[in-house]
Formats: structure tokens, C-alpha cells, sequence
């Protein structure tokens, strides 16, 4: 939509290659210019951005960046997915929630050619390079980002695929990338796309979910939308017989509130590496490590992916909430160290 | 061609700079085809550069599927004895590294450290920039210098992996059953040079470039070809012999001490390599194919010599910086004239010119056209059966690049 790059450069690896050597991209923040904010829809807004050096950004369908705003003198973390198709520009999609104070900033303060900084690209939420059989894809809501982003780039360079979405909208004026599916479906005859308005049908329950996505049985399900969607989705799914192994999902968990951090340096022991670490001010327990230079693992720095998760084997520590942590997690001892600082002297298992 | 070539230039001035590009690169690449004077060369060589060059399938897409239609020759009585490849398939197996254990991957690689800069800044071509009106900032010229560093180890990855599908088909096909035995560890070794590279790329440099066009065109015609001395020659010969080039001009440029462990380890395997394949296509040709054949042979080296010494120009380091700032055709001289390319051009045909001449592929016909390509000074040199890994290294860092200054 917003035009390719004429010519690939840098290969986009994403983050989760290097995982295999525990060794994710480093922290560096890039700096990222505003070039063009378009109203998606009703309470919604794509930011088209250009590194602020004129130097690409490479990124896999389906992958976010972490924005850093700076707000009211301190710096706002939040994830946007990707919904441009790989190769093309840096765009993502916002959702302007009413009370949102990420979003609302985008909405009425950010201009075009203003500068901020990103993390990543990060998240697995990407396409299998080793599959070649169907697609299905649930998107809800603004779970519809990273959903066009797969369905194009995967047309891209398989006009024949067999591609099925279904897109889950509160209404018509909400609904995000109508045109986009419907010019894609013209010119590819694989691609079929259902629309669920739930202001005029209500929640579609499991039965109807999986009526809805009906995957074959070589499909690749990608789910994206609210956790008791995607529940529901594969709950429908499972009872149909269809192999719980092939569904990858999304959960776009809002960003952790702000709480007030130790004022004072607090030790912390890293278990498995042998270290031993003072918590500055501020700190969470994943800048403590990296400070000390151990090879932790994170991508979002937000709460919202998990890959950050270790379990506190001794001491106190305090997690900010809303994160991606499940209730079975929290109850086996982990917590998220992108989000949690240590407010006693504790010990985890890293 | 000629009357394109005279009014070209004028042509070229009333155009947009996009527009000029790409109109060079499109003569440019046709100047590929038409500058191999063999037609049977060029014929079994366009198919590669019509998909590499013309549609540039290398970069699009996660992969390419490259048919290829050699055969595998399975031996049934498992003769084929030939000592000197046995010795060193044995040489092989007692000398294989582990890229896990044996590099300290917990080095701190920060390419913008200047006591341990992974590209030095006497490495770019600067003062060739500088000339065609570009000048950069300090900073910048750091992180230019990264970005060379980060270009080239991608393309040796790019050309790892080829040289580990190509080592694979080679073994099927070669008839010794020692060479086969030898193949194997070569494999081996390829799977492990693929495997460093990529993790140096994925965790120090953390930026990889895609395949460079006319790399991508020698690999895929050798892949491709069906006759398997022709793999081996491209591989083992010529795309070994411009490894050797390329990682000893690094080896001796570089300052970060655990890429110039990976570069050692890697450069003492690829001598076995090479050392390889001269043994094999020395008996071959001398006592297998034709006149016509050696022929044939002679001419296809001398075509992959001149595209690996003219064309590896780095074009997408160009597009990533220099697009809309200077034309292409000004960047492919500041590249070509650059001292560090004089530096690996030196010692790619150091190794490659005594290779060609003791497999018996430099016969005076064709020696008259390396001659003309300045080349013959390396004539009578050592060949790779002279050569152990530890000569090579002490060639290579003997050999002192001609600085700017
Ligand atoms: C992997 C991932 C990808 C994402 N991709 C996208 C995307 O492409 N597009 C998109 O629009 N969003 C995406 N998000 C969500 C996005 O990161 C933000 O969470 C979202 O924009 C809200 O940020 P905000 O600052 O506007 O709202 P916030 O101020 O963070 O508030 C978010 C919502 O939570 C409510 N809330 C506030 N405090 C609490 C609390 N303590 N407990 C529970 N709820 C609370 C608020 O009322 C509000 O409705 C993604 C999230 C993740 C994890
Ligand atoms: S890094 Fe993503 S949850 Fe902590
Ligand atoms: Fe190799
Ligand atoms: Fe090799």
C-alpha cells in the first residue's frame, strides 16, 4: 500500500533467529521520523515511519516494533505490530483507545516529522518459510495489524495460496483494511475473507469460530485478537479435530501502569550465571542483568511477549500489571523481568 | 555495442540519477554476457544471469529452489583408491574444530570500539569517496566501516552456503571412493563455516545484507551445472580461491580478536579444500576430457576470474548510502580503484593463478588473455599442494595492503 522498497538490502532476521545462541539484538533504540499519519478508520491511525538515518529497517510479517514516547517528561513503552506487507515501509496501525494514554498521545499530539525512538523488530509471530500449505487467520480488532501484513506478504510471493481470513469488528466504521482485502481478493482468487460485525451478531462462540476459520488440515492457524477470542477459537478448533500444534497466537496485553520503584540499590543474584548485581534506581531486573552484561532473554521490554520470564527463587519483587503473565505462571513462582524490580534482596533463577 | 558505448555518456546526462542507474546496470550486466567469447560458455552460463542479474531472484522471497542434474555415482566395488586424497581425508578428521567450543563467543564485539574495530578505518575507499564529492562525518565513516564489515561477512556466509551444497553434490558424483571419504569432511566443514558466520552476523554484527547479485549468479550456475568437474572447478578452484582472497584481506585487516580466530580456523580448512580439488581435476583433466573440453574449461575460468574481480562492488551497500547521492557507475570506480580491493584481488590470483596453471588450465592461449588482464606476474607460484594451512596464514598476513597514504 505504501510501496515497496524498490530493492531488498538487509536480510530481516528478526529476533528469533539468534535464539538458539541466547543471544537476542541488543537494546539500542533506533530513532524513527514520522512521515505520514493516515486515519485508518474510526479510532484508528497508521503511522507511516522512515528511520530517522535513511537506513532500512528490516522486518518479518507479522513482527512489532516497541515505540518509546516520551509523555509528560517520561518515556512511554508501547508494542504496534507491523501492517505493512514485509519489504515495503515501516507503517503500524493504532487502535485510539478513549482513556489510552499512549494512544491518545499519537492521536492529538504526534505530527508528522517528529522523531521518537523504537526497539526491534521483535515477536515470532511471523510466517514459516518451511510451510507451504494453507493459511488461516483470525484477526479482532486491531489484531487485524499483523494479519494483513502475513496475508500480503504471503500473496506476495504466492499469488496462487491458499489464504483464509476472518476479520472480527465491533462495526463497519471501525473495521481496519477492508480495502486492502478486497483489492487482494480481486487478483487472488486463493484468498476468501469472511467479516464478523458484532455490534450486529454478538461474539462469535467457538462452534461458529471454528465454522468460521474451517482449516484444512495442512493449514497454519494465526490468532490475534482478545484472549477470550483466541480461547474460544481454539476451543472451536480443538473439537473439530484439528491439531492445536499448527495454531500460532498474538495477545496484544496492554502495557504495564507505572509503580513506584526502590529508591535505593537492592542485590539481586543471578542464579545460573553466577553473578551477583545491584538494582539501581529505576532499574527493572532485565536492566540489572544486561547492565552486567549477562545473556538474558527479552524482546518487547513491555510486558506483552514473555520472553522475558524467570522464576524468583528467593525475596520480593514487584511486578507492574496489566502483563502477558498466566495465572498458572504467577502461581509456579515466575515473574516478567522486563516489568519487575526487586524491592528485597532476592534470588532468581537466571 | 560500440556506438551505445560513445554516445552513452551524453545519453545518460539529461536523465534523473535513478533513471541513469539503471540504465547502466542494464548495459552493464548485457556487457557480462557479451564479454564471454565463448558461445558455449555463455550459453550454459545465462540462464544464472538472466535469473540473478535480470530478474534478481536473490533478492526476494525466503529461498530458490535451484534444479540441478548431475548424477551420483554409486559405487557397486568400492575401488578408487588415490593415496594422496586419503591422506588428507585423514588429516580432515583429526583436525576438525568445534565452532561452539573452540571460539570464545563471549567476546564483547562492539564494532564502534577503535582498539578493537572489527573494520578499521584505513579499510574503506574514503579518499575515492571524498574525490566524487562525498564526505562524511566521523560518525558516519564509523558506521561505514561497520556496514562494510557487516556486507562482506554476509556475502562469505551467502558463499558458505553455497559452497556446502556444492561440496554435498560433489560427493555424490566424484568416482574415487577416497575422494568421496574426503568429500565428506568437507561438507562437514562447510555446514560449520555457514554455522560461524551466521552467528557472528546474527549475535555481534546483528545485520545481515542479502546475496550479492553476481554472487548469486556463480553459485547458482555451478548448482545448477550438470557436469561435475565443472562444480568442482567453480567451488573448489575459483569460488575457494576468491574466499581465500576475501577472508585473508580480512584476517589481515580486522582488529577484533574473535573474528580473527573464526577467519584463521576457516582459512586453514579451505586450503585443505582447494588442495582438494586441484588433486582431483589434475588427474581428470590431464587424463579424461578432450582438447575440446580442457578448452571449453580454460575459457569458463577465465570468465568467473574476470566477474569475481570486476563485479563484486558492493552495489547494496551503494543503494543503502550512496543512492541519489552519487551515480552508480562513479561508485563502481571508487570500488574498483579502492586499496583494500587491490589488497584482495592480490591475493585471491596469488592462489588461483599457480591452481589453474597446475591443473592444466593455462595453456598459452589463454594465457595471452590473462596477460591482458595483468595477471601473469602470478604465474609459477605455489600451487595449493604446496601450501599448508599454516603457509597460507603466514602469506597472508605477510602481505601488506598499499595504503592510501
Ligand atoms: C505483541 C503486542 C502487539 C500489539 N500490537 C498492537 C497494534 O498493532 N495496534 C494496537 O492498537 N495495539 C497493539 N498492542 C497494544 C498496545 O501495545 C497498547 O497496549 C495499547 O495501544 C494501549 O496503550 P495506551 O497507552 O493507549 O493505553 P493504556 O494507557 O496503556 O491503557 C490500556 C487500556 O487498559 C486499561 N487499563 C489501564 N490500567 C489498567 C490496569 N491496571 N489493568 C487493566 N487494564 C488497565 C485502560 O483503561 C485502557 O483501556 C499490542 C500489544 C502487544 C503486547
Ligand atoms: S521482554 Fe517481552 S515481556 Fe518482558
Ligand atoms: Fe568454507
Ligand atoms: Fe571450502
Amino acid at each position: 500500500m505504501f510501496g515497496r522498497h524498490p530493492r531488498r538490502i538487509i536480510l530481516p532476521r528478526g529476533s528469533g533467529p539468534a535464539a538458539r545462541w541466547k543471544q537476542r539484538p541488543s537494546q539500542t533504540p533506533r530513532r524513527v521520523r514520522v512521515e505520514k499519519i493516515v486515519s485508518e478508520a474510526q479510532d484508528a491511525i497508521t503511522l507511516v515511519l522512515v528511520p530517522d538515518d535513511d537506513r532500512p529497517l528490516a522486518f518479518r510479517a507479522g513482527q512489532y516494533l516497541t515505540h518509546i514516547f516520551e509523555i509528560d517528561g517520561r518515556d512511554e513503552r508501547r508494542i504496534y505490530s507491523l501492517s505493512s506487507a514485509e519489504g515495503g515501509a515501516l507503517a503500524c496501525t493504532i487502535r485510539v483507545l478513549p482513556e489510552g494514554r499512549a494512544s491518545q498521545f499519537i492521536a492529538r499530539q504526534l505530527r508528522e516529522g517528529d522523531v521518537y525512538r523504537v526497539l526491534g523488530p521483535g515477536g515470532d509471530f511471523t510466517l514459516d518459510p518451511a510451510h507451504q500449505g494453507s493459511l488461516v487467520l483470525l484477526g479482532a480488532g486491531s489484531g487485524m495489524t499483523p494479519v494483513i501484513s502475513l496475508v500480503e506478504t504471503a500473496l506476495a510471493s504466492d499469488p496462487q495460496r491458499s489464504v483464509r481470513v476472518v476479520d472480527v469488528q465491533h462495526d463497519e466504521a471501525h473495521a481496519l483494511f477492508h480495502a486492502r482485502l478486497r483489492a487482494l481478493a480481486q487478483n487472488h482468487p486463493g484468498l476468501s475473507w469472511d467479516s464478523v460485525v458484532t455490534a450486529v451478531e454478538g461474539r462469535p462462540d467457538a462452534v461458529r469460530l471454528a465454522h468460521l476459520l474451517r482449516p484444512a488440515a495442512d493449514a497454519q492457524v494465526y490468532l490475534c485478537g482478545p484472549q477470550a477470542l483466541m480461547d474460544a477459537a481454539e476451543a472451536g478448533l480443538k473439537e473439530a479435530g484439528f491439531d492445536l500444534q499448527h495454531i500460532r497466537r498474538e495477545r496484544f496485553v496492554a502495557a504495564p501502569q507505572h509503580r513506584p520503584r526502590p529508591t535505593q540499590p537492592v542485590p539481586i543474584v543471578f542464579k545460573r550465571s553466577a553473578h551477583s548485581v545491584e538494582q539501581q534506581p529505576g532499574e527493572s531486573l532485565l536492566d540489572a542483568g544486561l547492565r552486567a552484561g549477562l545473556k538474558l532473554e527479552f524482546s518487547c521490554t513491555v510486558g506483552g511477549c514473555g520472553h522475558c520470564k524467570v522464576r524468583v527463587l528467593d525475596g520480593e519483587v514487584l511486578l507492574e500489571e496489566p502483563n502477558c503473565l498466566l495465572p498458572e505462571e504467577r502461581a509456579a513462582g515466575y515473574t516478567l523481568a522486563c516489568s519487575a524490580c526487586a524491592t528485597t534482596p532476592v534470588t532468581v533463577d537466571a | 555495442m560500440s556506438a551505445n558505448i560513445v554516445t552513452l555518456p551524453r545519453m545518460l546526462d539529461g536523465l534523473p540519477g535513478k533513471a541513469q542507474n539503471t540504465i547502466y546496470s542494464a548495459l552493464d550486466n548485457l556487457r557480462v554476457m557479451t564479454s564471454v567469447g565463448n558461445a558455449k560458455v555463455a550459453a550454459t552460463m545465462a540462464p544464472s544471469v538472466f535469473r540473478g542479474l535480470i530478474l534478481g531472484v536473490a533478492r526476494d522471497g525466503d529461498a530458490v529452489q535451484m534444479p540441478a542434474q548431475h548424477s551420483t555415482h554409486f559405487s557397486l566395488t568400492y575401488g578408487g583408491e588415490f593415496p594422496e586424497m586419503y591422506e588428507l581425508y585423514r588429516r580432515a578428521v583429526a583436525n576438525q574444530w568445534d565452532g561452539d567450543r573452540d571460539l570464545d563467543w563471549s567476546t564483547d564485539v562492539d564494532p564502534e570500539n577503535p582498539e578493537r574495530p572489527v573494520m578499521p578505518l584505513d579499510y574503506p575507499p574514503f579518499e575515492g569517496l571524498a574525490a566524487k564529492g562525498i564526505k562524511l562525518t566521523p560518525k558516519e565513516k564509523l558506521r561505514f566501516a561497520n556496514d562494510i564489515a557487516s556486507w562482506t561477512l554476509s556475502q562469505f556466509m551467502h558463499g558458505e552456503q553455497g559452497a556446502l551444497y556444492a561440496a554435498a553434490q560433489v560427493t555424490e558424483s566424484v568416482q574415487w571412493m577416497d575422494a568421496k571419504f574426503y568429500g565428506a569432511t568437507q561438507v562437514m566443514d562447510e555446514g560449520r563455516h555457514l554455522e560461524v558466520f551466521l552467528r557472528y552476523l546474527d549475535t555481534k554484527l546483528q545485520k545481515t545484507y542479502v546475496c550479492n547479485d553476481n554472487l548469486f549468479v556463480i553459485l547458482d550456475d555451478l548448482l545448477t551445472d550438470s557436469r561435475w568437474d565443472v562444480k568442482f572447478l567453480g567451488m573448489q578452484i575459483m569460488v575457494e580461491g576468491l574466499a581465500l582472497g576475501a577472508f585473508g584481506t580480512m584476517y589481515n585487516f580486522t582488529r577484533e580478536p574473535l573474528l580473527k580466530q573464526l577467519l584463521k580456523y576457516v582459512i586453514q580448512d579451505e586450503a585443505r579444500h582447494v588442495h582438494y580439488g586441484v588433486l582431483a581435476l589434475r588427474e581428470h583433466i590431464g587424463k579424461e576430457l578432450s582438447p575440446a573440453e580442457i578448452r571449453e574449461r580454460e575459457d569458463w575460468a577465465y570468465e568467473v576470474a574476470l566477474l569475481m574481480r570486476n563485479r563484486f562492488l558492493s552495489h547494496e551497500l551503494y543503494y543503502e548510502w550512496f543512492e541519489g547521492r552519487m551515480s552508480l557507475k562513479d561508485w563502481d570506480e571508487v570500488i574498483l580503484n579502492a586499496p583494500s580491493m587491490a589488497a584482495f584481488r592480490h591475493l585471491m590470483f596469488l592462489r588461483l593463478i599457480p591452481n589453474l596453471e597446475y591443473i592444466g588450465l593455462m595453456s598459452d592461449r589463454i594465457k595471452a588473455h590473462y596477460d591482458k588482464a595483468g595477471l601473469t606476474s602470478f604465474l609459477g607460484g605455489k600451487n595449493a599442494t604446496e601450501l599448508s594451512g599454516e603457509d597460507l596464514i603466514r602469506d597472508i598476513a605477510a602481505y601488506k595492503a598499499p595504503t592510501p597514504h
